[in-house]
C-alpha cells in the first residue's frame, strides 16, 4: 500500500510538473499570437508538452481504474480531457477550426479504446482485451490517414506506426500496474512519455515546413 | 525597331483572341453539358469531416462526395442511434466517389459508420416551378 501512495504522489507531481509546462508553452500569452504559435520552436515544445502529459494523465487514469478508486479516476480522467481539448486547439491553430473540431473526437477515441481495454484487463476478460487492442490497431490507421490529409508530406503508414508504438508503451503501462509490478510501471511511463517525441517532432516539424510563413525558424 | 514591336504585339493579340475564344467555347461546353444533365452537388471529404457538412438542394439533385482521406470513409442516412435508410455508400476510399439523387423533399441527415463523429445532412427542398 505504501508503493502505491508514493506511485499516486509521484505520478501527482509529475502531473503537476507537466502542466505547468503545458500551460506555459501552450498558454503563455507572450509565446502566441491570435492563439497561435509565433516560433516554430513554442509549437514543437507545446507539442511534446501536451503529448507527454497525455501519458502521464492516462497512466493516472489507468492505475486509479485498476485500484477502483472511482473518484481518482474520474479526476485523471477530467484532466486527461482538458489536455486532449488542448491538443485540439492546438492542432486548430494550425490547421483550422474545422481540423481541431474533426481531431477531439478522433482522439478522445482511443482514450475510450484505452478505458475498455483498462476495464478489460481488471476483470481479466480476455474477449474485451483482444477487442479493445483490435479497435486500438485500427484506430491508428485512421489517426495516421488524419496527419496524412492535414500534412500530405506525412506517410500514413509512418504516423500510424508511431502511434501503434505509443498505444504499445501505454499498453505496457497497464499490465505493469494490473500485475502490481510498480518499479515496471514507473519505468514504463517514461518510456511511454519519452516516445511522445518521435510522434511531436516530426509532427511540429512538418507543420513548419507546410506554414513556413507561419512560423519564424527559431 | 518600330515594326518589330508592332508586329509582336500583333502576334500577343491574335494568341490572346485564340486562347481567349477557347476558354470561352470550353466554358459554354461545360454549361450545355450541365444544363442537359440533372443538377449536382459536390461535397469534398477531408480531414475527418464533410464539406460543406450541410446542403439545401432542390429535389432530383445529384449529390457527389469524393473521400479525399487516405481512409474508408461512409455517407450513411440516418444517425449513429437510428439509420434512416434511404441511402448507405458503405465504405469508400480515397479518390473513390458516392453518387445519390435525392427525389423526395426531406431532411437527410448522414454520417460515417467508421467515425460516427462526421455527421452532415442534406435539406430538400421542392423544385421551383
Ligand atoms: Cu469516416
Amino acid at each position: 500500500m505504501r508503493h502505491k501512495s508514493f506511485l499516486t504522489l509521484f505520478l501527482m507531481l509529475a502531473l503537476a510538473l507537466s502542466l505547468s509546462i503545458g500551460s506555459k508553452s501552450f498558454a503563455g500569452g507572450d509565446h502566441m499570437t491570435d492563439g497561435s504559435f509565433s516560433k516554430a520552436s513554442d509549437l514543437r515544445l507545446a507539442l511534446n508538452s501536451l503529448l507527454r502529459e497525455h501519458v502521464f494523465l492516462a497512466a493516472a487514469a489507468t492505475d486509479a481504474a485498476l485500484g477502483e478508486r472511482n473518484a481518482e479516476f474520474q479526476a485523471a480522467a477530467g484532466s486527461l480531457d482538458a489536455n486532449s481539448v488542448d491538443l485540439s486547439k492546438a492542432v486548430g491553430s494550425v490547421y483550422g477550426l474545422d481540423a481541431e473540431k474533426a481531431f477531439l473526437p478522433l482522439w478522445r477515441k482511443h482514450i475510450g479504446f484505452f478505458v475498455d481495454y483498462t476495464v478489460g484487463v481488471a476483470a481479466n476478460d480476455k474477449a474485451k482485451q483482444e477487442k479493445a487492442v483490435a479497435d486500438l490497431v485500427q484506430y491508428t490507421k485512421d489517426f495516421g490517414a488524419f496527419i496524412h490529409s492535414a500534412s500530405p508530406s506525412h506517410p500514413t503508414n509512418v504516423v500510424a506506426e508511431l502511434v501503434k508504438t505509443h498505444v504499445l508503451t501505454l499498453k505496457a503501462v497497464v499490465d505493469a500496474q494490473a500485475a502490481k509490478n510498480w518499479a515496471k510501471a514507473d519505468s514504463e511511463i517514461r518510456t511511454a512519455a519519452g516516445h511522445m517525441q518521435m510522434i511531436a517532432d516530426p509532427l511540429a516539424q512538418a507543420i513548419v515546413n507546410q506554414f513556413p510563413n507561419k512560423f519564424a525558424q527559431r | 525597331m518600330k515594326i518589330v514591336l508592332e508586329s509582336f504585339s500583333l502576334l500577343i493579340l491574335i494568341f490572346l483572341f485564340i486562347f481567349g475564344l477557347d476558354l470561352y467555347r470550353d466554358g459554354i461546353t461545360n454549361a450545355e453539358s450541365q444544363s442537359s444533365k440533372t443538377e449536382t452537388e459536390n461535397i469534398d471529404i477531408k480531414l475527418f469531416s464533410f464539406k460543406p457538412d450541410m446542403v439545401e438542394i432542390p429535389v432530383g439533385t445529384t449529390v457527389v462526395w469524393t473521400n479525399s482521406d487516405a481512409i474508408e470513409h461512409s455517407v450513411t442516412n440516418g444517425t449513429p442511434d437510428k439509420l434512416g435508410g434511404a441511402f448507405d455508400s458503405d465504405f469508400f476510399t480515397e479518390g473513390q466517389t458516392f453518387t445519390f439523387t435525392f427525389d423526395k423533399p426531406g431532411t437527410y441527415p448522414y454520417f460515417c459508420k467508421r467515425h460516427n463523429s462526421m455527421m452532415g445532412e442534406i435539406k430538400v427542398v421542392p423544385a421551383i416551378p
